[in-house]
């Protein structure tokens, strides 16, 4: 199945079709993934806290990023577009390139960089809304850690403030680095398919196809 | 963004609004000093909060019914404010005039804008906790090159501009990058008349 670029869901990526075996063309399947990626994160902290500790709980805040970039609009791989257009500006097939960034992407054996289409305003329109939405929801952690975090820093030891703040930051972490990529893919329709992808179909049940005909 | 005066001056004028954003952080960085200076943030960093707070609402804007930037949401005050001591005996009398709910209305291009600089401020706080990510790195290697004791500090140090920036970000942008506003017509019309006059 393929997209046109007319399609109303052009902001999700059709080069990336399947994420973690799930396919991306149905909202339905993608919210299911969105589900499952913010699940996957209370479980696992809740894991860690419970066998690890605390003090361990901070090495989950590498996790928050390389699983975000999955989800893509931090870079070329996932189902969401690359957000930013300075990244977008390597044009160049990856097997041409000799730059330093180049080679050292290749070398992790990272996505081709391929197939980059710019952004139009409506990708862009979507884009600036999702992170709009996102930093709106998230303004209010930092509202709360503000008032309540008062009343915890009166008596904590640097220590203390130290181990709080690196717990905290982890879920701020997840959903900030996350949270556009999951607007856009909570909410954009399904893709539509192309007329030439779509079985022909006779104009009335008792006519026959013209191609039979033949 | 509205037309609107921030202690007696216009802010008409894009470099008046820079300057307005200049004075902004240069004040909370005073705070963030002092605090540091007084008591390494234990009970000033609440008061630093409270000061992005009190910018935010009364004089930016957007994340509340007053200031400069008209209300992200669209959403009016549920009163006026009241702008003269005759206002403000009114409203102690209980008599409340309605707001202006088209002065806090947003068009289609103040829209773009709010979510264009929502994205740019997304940029700037994902840069902190990137930096917040690298502390956190070294700190999960096997010989940690931070001090324990400093560490607590640094966090502090990366969190508290944070979320000041996070409160405050968008709505510097906006201030700091919208041009001079233009005047009204029935406003520029007698300087007009007297230019023609000469």
């Amino acid at each position: 199945m393929k997209t046109t670029n007319n399609s109303p869901s052009r902001r999700i990526d059709f080069s990336h079709r399947f994420l973690l075996f799930i396919p991306v063309e149905t909202r339905r399947s993608r919210r299911v993934l969105v589900i499952g990626y913010y699940l996957f994160f209370i479980a696992f902290s809740a894991v860690l806290l419970w066998f690890r500790g605390p003090a361990k709980y901070g090495r989950l805040l590498p996790l928050t990023f390389y699983l975000a970039t999955m989800l893509g609009g931090l870079t070329f791989s996932g189902p969401v577009r690359l957000f930013s257009s300075w990244q977008r500006n390597f044009h160049m097939p990856l097997e041409d390139r000799r730059d330093p960034v180049s080679l050292v992407w290749k070398a992790a054996s990272r996505p081709r960089l391929t197939s980059i289409d710019r952004l139009d305003e409506h990708d862009i329109a979507l884009r600036d809304r999702a992170h709009y939405l996102a930093y709106s929801a998230l303004r209010w952690p930092a509202i709360l850690a503000a008032l309540f975090g008062g009343f915890f820093l009166f008596d904590a030891s640097p220590e203390q403030i130290g181990h709080a703040l690196l717990v905290a930051s982890v879920p701020i972490a997840v959903l900030f680095f996350s949270l556009p990529q999951a607007i856009i893919l909570w909410t954009e329709p399904d893709f539509e398919s192309d007329p030439e992808d779509l079985p022909s179909q006779a104009v009335l049940p008792g006519i026959p196809r013209s191609d039979s005909h033949a | 963004m509205r037309n609107k005066k921030v202690f007696g001056l216009s802010m008409d004028q894009r470099s008046h609004r820079r300057r307005l954003v200049i004075a902004a952080y240069t004040l909370l960085a005073v705070l963030v000093a002092g605090g540091w200076v007084l008591d390494r943030f234990r009970t000033t960093g609440l008061y630093i909060y409270f000061a992005a707070f009190f910018i935010n609402y009364f004089v930016f804007g957007g994340y509340g019914p007053y200031g400069l930037v008209r209300p992200f949401t669209g959403t009016a005050p549920r009163q006026a404010i009241p702008r003269s001591l005759v206002e403000v005996q009114l409203n102690l009398a209980g008599i409340r005039p309605a707001p202006e709910t088209a002065d806090s209305r947003n068009d289609e291009r103040e829209l773009r804008i709010r979510d264009r600089v929502h994205y740019q401020a997304y940029q700037w706080i994902c840069g902190l906790l990137a930096l917040l990510w690298l502390v956190a790195m070294s700190e999960n290697g096997k010989s940690s090159f931070i001090p324990a004791a400093v560490l607590p500090v640094l966090l502090y140090l990366i969190v508290l501009p944070g979320i000041l920036l996070a409160v405050t970000l968008p709505q510097a942008i906006i201030l700091w990058t919208e041009p001079d506003m233009e005047m009204e017509p029935e406003e520029s019309a007698p300087a007009t008349t007297l230019h023609s006059a000469r």
